[in-house]
């Protein structure tokens, strides 16, 4: 019997500690018991686990696109800093910059910090002039890009969306007229940076979007692409 | 756009988390993020404050993933807990003033809204707990539902039903019995 009581009462208490509903003192006092009693712990995750059901019940709210941002900043500044600057760099460059520019430099920041990124991709160094996110038709970031017209670098960081699909990526321009300009194969998973000559760095200049078209190994396409567009995203100017 | 994951693939990627993995660090943020900030947007009332409270919620889910157990909890219940913790905290912190709203106002947001979580897990459980709940007093019922969802302790609750303080912890306490009860059958 009086075990019965004892455990009502702790079952009471854990559930008045879940729900947050006690004064300051005795919630104190509740959570110190449950760093030190693990059968009251126990019971207090139960009912943890039974309220946040009522979650449920509340529409989902999307962040701004600036939150991942910081949050990526605040987890993996310290590594980050020692990445050879780069994060560093890129973090600078989303101070102050749109959402869109901000969701694609937390997409380049994580993708940079991986340790094991080789060949070692070459930032653009203070030029970029324009970029770009790339996604699939169910808004997962494929690709980020950032491109610097005053030398023709342009920086290219996958996410691992494609990774292990057999077909190559090829990367297009799309020009203001609608026709669109093969830049040409890139890997699926690393970031790399690509040297544009005269030509193509004259396009890439006005392009207004750029897509992935995915293409049988061995084979490029010319005109246009011949495998299906998988990835999209419209060039912000900075 | 909020990426769909199953309990199983969130429970592994946050473990994968818990072992420094930034990218399924930044998946668990695409798939779960919207659904937390409606929590803390809740409770907060206020998107400013509700953002930061989510960038606390995501720093301390980097730094104690490796300590979630899949064999305890959910991943979702597990990571709502701590939005909803965070953002109580805030709520009671010096120098917060957020908005509150009525009792029933809260009752009619919380019966309009539709079941967000259905594309991460099943709903059953949450019907289990909406079914026992609905055992109670209605009063009783609502008073723990308005516990959960705005975060307020016994005194704001007997103040806003206008009942004596006494009489409100009798009516939770007996009320989180059955529902012990309830949920254990």
């Amino acid at each position: 019997m009086t075990d019965t009581i004892d455990k009502d009462a702790d079952d009471v208490l854990a559930g008045e500690l879940a729900l947050r509903i006690l004064p300051p003192a005795e919630e104190a006092a509740a959570r110190g018991r449950e760093q030190t009693d693990a059968a009251f712990a126990g019971r207090v995750a139960r009912w943890n686990e039974d309220l946040a059901r009522l979650a449920d019940e509340i529409a989902p709210v999307r962040p701004s696109d600036a939150l991942w941002v910081r949050i990526a900043a605040g987890a993996f500044g310290v590594a980050a800093a020692n990445d050879n600057g780069r994060l560093a760099f890129w973090r600078r460059w989303a101070i102050g910059s749109t959402g869109l520019l901000a969701a694609s430099v937390a997409a380049l920041a994580v993708m940079v910090a991986q340790p094991a990124a080789v060949p070692e991709p070459v930032a653009p160094q203070g030029g970029v002039t324009r970029v770009a996110t790339l996604t699939l038709e169910n808004g997962a970031a494929a690709v980020t890009l950032a491109y610097d017209a005053g030398t023709g670098h342009l920086f290219l960081a996958p996410t691992d969306v494609m990774e292990g699909d057999p077909r190559v990526p090829h990367l297009w321009l799309v020009k203001p007229d609608g026709g669109v300009q093969l830049v040409g194969a890139f890997h699926p998973t690393q970031p790399a940076t690509h040297n544009l000559d005269a030509t193509l760095a004259s396009v890439a200049g006005q392009a207004i979007s750029v897509a992935v078209s995915m293409e049988e190994p061995g084979h490029t396409p010319s005109a246009q692409p011949d495998g299906p567009v998988v990835a999209q995203g419209d060039i912000t100017q900075l | 756009m909020e990426a769909v994951m199953t309990r199983e693939a969130l429970a592994i990627e946050l473990g994968k988390t818990g072992q420094g993995d930034r990218a399924a660090f930044q998946r668990v943020y695409e798939a779960t993020s919207s659904k937390l900030l409606g929590v803390c947007l809740r409770i907060l009332g206020d998107r400013g404050l509700a953002e930061d409270v989510l960038q606390d919620t995501y720093l301390t889910v980097w730094r104690r993933a490796e300590t979630f157990d899949a064999t305890r909890a959910s991943p979702i219940t597990w990571l709502v807990t701590i939005a909803r913790n965070r953002a109580i905290d805030r709520l009671r912190s010096a120098g917060a003033r957020v908005q509150t709203r009525p009792v029933d106002d809260a009752f009619e947001v919380a019966d309009d809204a539709p079941l967000a979580s259905a594309q991460i897990e099943s709903a059953d459980e949450a019907r289990r707990l909406n079914g026992c709940l609905e055992e109670l007093d209605d009063k009783v019922g609502g008073a723990i539902r308005t516990a959960f969802f705005e975060g307020v302790t016994y005194d704001e609750l007997s103040q806003r039903q206008d009942v004596p303080l006494g009489t409100m912890k009798s009516w939770i306490r007996r009320g989180l019995l059955k529902l012990r009860a309830c949920l254990e059958q």
